[in-house]
């Protein structure tokens, strides 16, 4: 199938496109803070004498051109070097080895929850009456505008402390995930909830699910088999957005439940303008969001025939959930 | 709660509501927004105490008659502290939505109405944009700027503008090839004028409902770059850095952080809930 | 809680030193605690240490962070012991000798010390490590600081180690007693260089502990040194640790550290927050042990260097204005007691008799201001002169500073308008505050410097420690009488006269309002009832070396 493969070819090389605007991006912010990087890389309150200045400006190659520096750079980026941190004095790399698995443990676990909590509710509220659908979407309405750090550090408070139903406060295994993993998933599985439930509403018009229902099939293997693969596929295009928001809630979450991970580094680096640890860690969420739009653009053709004729029509709005699916068609 | 139902209940103000086909939420919705502009705009209308004098004697105490929302570690009154954190708060979410709104307008019409290059080059820039988390690349804005009120208000604006610029794009395109606009292109009237005098009327209802939408969600990361540390400093009376100093006194009082959340919450619904009852109210008329 | 500023201090500029092994403030003794019946100590058994801040780089000889010298005590042990009152007694040296200009120090060194990758202890290693510190290569932000004058280290003899001073420092012991000067193996040093920072099997002593695991943002792993026999004269017993593994978990919200305390996830915690220092203290399932912290307490310091802070009568209406005692009992709930002198109570070389000696008189501080003619008064109430209002600058960076003290500030800020003056608390990025505060740009700025040396007073008041030369001169000041004292008593081997010298210099300080100090610092930690004998050293670092669990295993 050779328009296919010119297809992902050419979503491939758009991601890549995309990722070298991210990187550049990323670069020239970053270079766009004030001050010498020598001091970032002292530290705070810390006044190198000028031999220790000269070391670190040759060490670190501050004194090229920028441009010669941004094509370092971007050479060391292709070669999966991603520099050294100047607080920790150490490769980024490493410092991020440790990270990646808390972060990607909280963020899977949160949204396996939420996806289970966005189907449940939908198929339970699907073609119901008005009273209960105006309760839950009254509920998801709450949960998406809750400040999940907030809810977090109450659950924390409460559940943990005062009651102890939950360890928490680090990585220590799976019962300290539970609040955490919570916290982050209730905003996404809000506003998944919504989304799927309006694309049930609309499958379950659609023909075919009368044509179902006419050969006799139960009415609630219609809407777990016919209506939801149907349904499906506006939520799968959300997950880019999805990977985001988690990525973004990280940060909150982690900081609140004092777990490791990116979202914590990235902090701390953002303080004390440890400017490769912050281009590394933004860099890698980007990566992550472009790859998980670029799935979504080869698996949904998978998931309806329809689609494989005019592909690369959706595009997930970067915009908060709320925005993402209210943006008006 | 009990205030808004009753308001409902009132004969007049029910039909009222009824006749202009409001959502359930929207009353009360309409209510909570009016407070928080209200506290934004006069905050003294809303309260007699002062949100930074401080009074150490009466530290800590919970709510009563006289400090509603209680006191916190210097003896302020939380509730007043609450009132007078509305300015920063709807500062910082109606800001970045206004950057964000205008930042993305002229981008979209750019794409819409500019040539394929244009167009090209300007959509690559919002997927790159689109590439960062929001949260994320409001942090990337921060390292450069540092933190602060303005900061935050402009990285989170950043940080929204690809959103505004997908819309506009996409209302410049169906509307640039609409009937209408290549009969008045044969007639001889410039395509930009005609495009610009259709686009804009046909495009501020949709941008009004997304921007509404897109403010609640700028006041929570607002709040969420103030607790990180990264918005206004204490004394400072704002709702995420209020959070953040009441949080060392969650278990011992309470009110110091609930009361802020709570606030956040509220306007965020409400701002949500009026974007969407004027989504529904844009879909109806078009009908 | 107590946060040193991290300022750098150039070489021979100072010492600002920390004490070792001995016990300070309101615990006393070494060793299991008075009045602690809990029978015989036993062993084995893991005890769990939250603490706020997580160390940077964990090479003591680089970072200049307390916790750094906490966590690494555990790992690295010195050649000397700070007792109480800048006493010393004998650790990995068993004797030392200084010449009689003061300048060279000859230490005799145990013959029996292991590193715990097997290389013994020696005067080749002595070199090895302070020659480490010492070199441009090694970036040392504070260790190199510490032994200012260092010349050089000559091995005498296997077990003899020579160390020259380029002049005479009283501090010199005081350094050496301290994590800062903590001894690497040579091995490690030599093979290792680049990773002593990120901590984890890298860093190899002869401690109590050995450094087994290190997961950056959760916490790092200690696992005990079953040969260690080498304990300081001043321990509870000379053995190896009573703990079979020390975890240090790290959470930086305090009140995150006592829920986790009180629903049992970990055995202790560092530096309780002051608010919960009571529930802690009526929770009969827990016990809380506090100490002074020496040094620096928290200070204001008034730029004397430009108007209206270059008159005394403007510092002074400042100092009379502040109302501390409902303030310090509103931020710190009565835990930290009101401040009189720059010093802590438990440095070396304090002056007890300034206690008391000044406070809150509103009348005087309205009296002073009429006198310099701020007179008017604008619509907020703050007093004018010629047009302008009185009005302070107070920079700070969010980052290097804890809430509490924000609170404290904005506490003052109010105090200082009821008497007519205008604080501004201007948030800075360390960008802007850097070459701000480096320039003179401010009238006031606040900080804490801990240490257990008075000697630290050098790098903060001293004429020749501008911040522009690499010091801390912070009110920065030119008075020849304090330069006077103060060198004086650096280079004074005599203890009396630099007890003497350095009563004059804290009086001088305050009756001329250079500097206003707040509150006595305090550090509480509190513990599961099975943990026993938590002592502190010299500086109120948590000492883990004779800690033992009861009933556990």
């Amino acid at each position: 199938m050779p328009t296919f493969a010119g297809y992902v070819a050419r979503r491939l090389l758009a991601g890549v496109v995309v990722l070298w605007g991210a990187a550049t991006v990323t670069f020239v912010a970053l270079h766009r803070v004030g001050g010498d990087p020598v001091d970032a890389v002292v530290g705070p309150g810390v006044s190198p004498t000028p031999s220790l200045r000269r070391q670190i400006t040759e060490e670190y190659g501050f004194d090229q051109p920028l441009i010669v520096q941004y094509g370092r750079w971007l050479g060391r980026l292709l070669g999966g070097d991603l520099g050294r941190s100047y607080q920790l004095g150490r490769p980024v790399s490493a410092v991020l080895a440790d990270q990646v698995r808390p972060t990607c443990a909280l963020a899977l676990s949160a949204v396996l929850l939420a996806g289970v909590l966005a189907v449940v509710t939908a198929l339970a509220t699907a073609g119901r009456g008005r009273l209960v659908r105006g309760l839950v979407s009254g509920a998801e309405l709450a949960v998406v505008s809750l400040p999940s750090f907030w809810v977090g550090l109450l659950a924390l408070t409460f559940l943990s402390f005062r009651w102890h139903l939950f360890p928490v406060a680090g990585d220590q295994g799976f019962a300290a995930l539970v609040l955490p993993a919570v916290t982050l998933a209730l905003p996404v599985a809000g506003v998944l909830a919504q989304v799927l439930r309006q694309s049930l509403d609309e499958a379950l018009t659609q023909p075919f699910v009368l044509t179902v229902r006419t050969r006799g099939v139960p009415e609630a293997l219609v809407l777990a088999r016919h209506a939801l693969r149907h349904a499906a596929i506006p939520v799968v295009t959300l997950a880019g957005w999805v990977v985001g928001s988690l990525l973004g809630g990280a940060v909150l979450i982690e900081t609140v439940f004092a777990r490791p991970g990116l979202g914590r580094v990235l902090l701390a680096a953002v303080g004390s303008r440890d400017t490769p640890v912050v281009a590394a860690i933004v860099l890698l969420s980007a990566a992550a969001f472009t790859c998980a739009n670029l799935l979504v653009d080869l698996v949904c053709p998978a998931l309806d025939p329809r689609l494989r004729t005019a592909p690369a029509t959706r595009r997930t709005p970067p915009m908060p959930v709320t925005v993402a699916k209210e943006t008006p068609a | 709660m009990s205030a808004t139902a009753s308001l409902l209940a009132h004969p007049r103000v029910g039909r009222a509501a009824r006749a202009a086909r409001l959502r359930p939420g929207a009353v009360p919705a309409l209510v909570v927004v009016t407070c928080a502009v209200l506290a934004a705009l006069w905050p003294d209308l809303l309260t007699d105490h002062s949100p930074d004098t401080t009074a150490p004697a009466r530290a800590l105490r919970p709510p009563d008659t006289e400090h509603l929302f209680g006191t916190d570690q210097l003896g302020r009154d939380v509730y007043a502290r609450v009132v007078y954190g509305a300015r920063l708060s709807l500062e910082i979410g109606v800001g970045a939505t206004v950057i964000g709104s205008v930042v993305g307008t002229v981008i979209g019409l750019v794409a819409g109405l500019g040539g394929r290059a244009a167009d090209a080059v300007s959509m690559r820039a919002t997927d790159v944009l689109t590439a960062f988390p929001e949260l994320l690349l409001a942090l990337l804005v921060i390292t450069v700027t540092g933190p602060g009120t303005t900061n935050v208000l402009v990285s989170i604006g950043v940080a929204s503008v690809p959103g505004y610029a997908r819309l506009v794009r996409s209302r410049a395109l169906v509307v640039r090839r609409a009937d209408f606009v290549e009969a008045g292109v044969a007639l001889g009237v410039s395509r930009p004028a005609l495009v610009l005098r259709h686009i804009l009327p046909n495009t501020v209802g949709p941008l009004l409902v997304l921007a509404s939408i897109g403010t609640g969600t700028a006041v929570v990361s607002g709040a969420a770059l103030s607790y990180l540390g990264m918005g206004p400093r204490p004394p400072a009376a704002e709702w995420g850095v209020m959070l953040a100093d009441g949080q060392d006194f969650v278990q011992t009082a309470w009110w110091i952080t609930v009361f802020p959340g709570l606030a956040v919450a509220a306007v965020v619904m409400a701002v949500t809930v009026l974007g969407r009852t004027l989504r529904e109210r844009g879909t109806e008329a078009t009908r | 809680m107590h946060t040193r500023s991290r300022v750098r201090l150039t070489a021979g500029a100072l010492a600002l030193v920390t004490g070792l092994v001995a016990c300070s403030g309101t615990t006393g003794g070494t060793g299991v605690r008075a009045g602690d019946d809990a029978g015989p100590p036993r062993d084995g058994g893991t005890l769990t240490f939250a603490t706020d801040k997580e160390p940077d780089c964990y090479d003591p000889h680089v970072s200049p962070a307390d916790v750094t010298a906490v966590v690494m005590r555990n790992v690295f042990d010195s050649l000397v012991a700070e007792g109480p009152g800048g006493t010393f007694v004998p650790w990995l040296a068993t004797s030392w000798t200084l010449s009689p200009d003061g300048t060279t120090y000859t230490f005799e060194l145990r013959t029996d010390v292991r590193f715990t990758d097997g290389t013994p202890f020696d005067a080749e290693a002595v070199k090895a490590n302070l020659d480490h510190i010492a070199a441009p290569a090694t970036k040392s932000q504070y260790a190199a600081s510490l032994i200012g004058p260092y010349q050089s280290t000559t091995v005498i003899g296997p077990h003899t180690a020579q160390v020259r001073l380029a002049r005479p420092f009283a501090p010199f012991l005081h350094a050496v007693g301290t994590t800062y000067l903590g001894m690497h193996s040579p091995r490690s040093l030599r093979t290792r260089a680049a990773d002593l920072c990120a901590g984890g099997s890298a860093s190899v002593g002869t401690g109590p502990f050995r450094f087994t695991a290190h997961t950056k943002g959760q916490q790092d792993e200690f696992a005990r040194n079953t040969d260690y026999a080498w304990a300081p004269a001043n321990a509870a017993h000379p053995g190896p640790a009573h703990l079979d593994k020390l975890v240090v978990r790290y959470l930086p919200t305090g009140s995150v550290r006592v829920g986790t305390l009180r629903s049992d996830q970990v055995d202790a915690i560092d530096n309780v927050p002051p608010q919960s220092v009571g529930v802690l203290e009526a929770d009969r399932r827990l016990r809380t042990t506090t100490a002074d912290l020496p040094g620096l307490g928290y200070t204001y310091f008034l730029n004397s260097a430009r108007p209206p802070f270059d008159d005394v009568r403007a510092r002074l209406a400042v100092r009379c204005a502040v109302d501390f005692k409902p303030l310090l009992k509103a931020v710190f709930f009565d835990r930290f007691p009101q401040a009189f002198s720059v010093l802590g109570p438990s440095t070396t070389g304090y002056d007890r008799t300034a206690e008391g000696g000044w406070g809150y008189d509103p009348a005087r501080a309205n009296a002073l201001l009429d006198e310099l003619g701020w007179t008017g008064r604008d619509a907020a109430g703050y007093r004018t002169r010629d047009g302008h209002t009185l009005t302070v600058a107070m920079p700070f960076v969010p980052e290097f500073t804890v809430t509490d003290r924000r609170t404290l500030d904005v506490g003052v800020q109010a105090d200082l308008k009821k008497v007519g003056i205008r604080l501004d608390l201007e948030q800075s990025t360390a960008n802007d505050y850097l070459p701000r505060r480096n320039a003179g740009d401010y009238d006031l700025i606040g900080f804490s410097w801990g240490g257990a040396e008075p000697d630290l007073l050098r790098s903060l008041f001293d004429s020749e420690q501008q911040f522009a030369q690499g010091g801390t001169n912070a009110a920065r000041l030119h008075d020849p009488q304090l330069d006077a004292w103060l060198r004086e008593a650096a280079e004074s081997a005599d203890p009396e006269l630099r007890r003497a010298r350095y009563a004059d210099v804290q009086a001088r300080i305050v009756a001329r309002g250079y500097a206003l100090p707040t509150y006595v610092g305090r550090r509480t930690v509190a513990t599961g009832s099975a943990v026993h004998g938590l002592t502190f050293d010299a500086n109120a670092w948590p000492l883990f070396r004779d800690v033992w669990l009861k009933g556990r295993g």
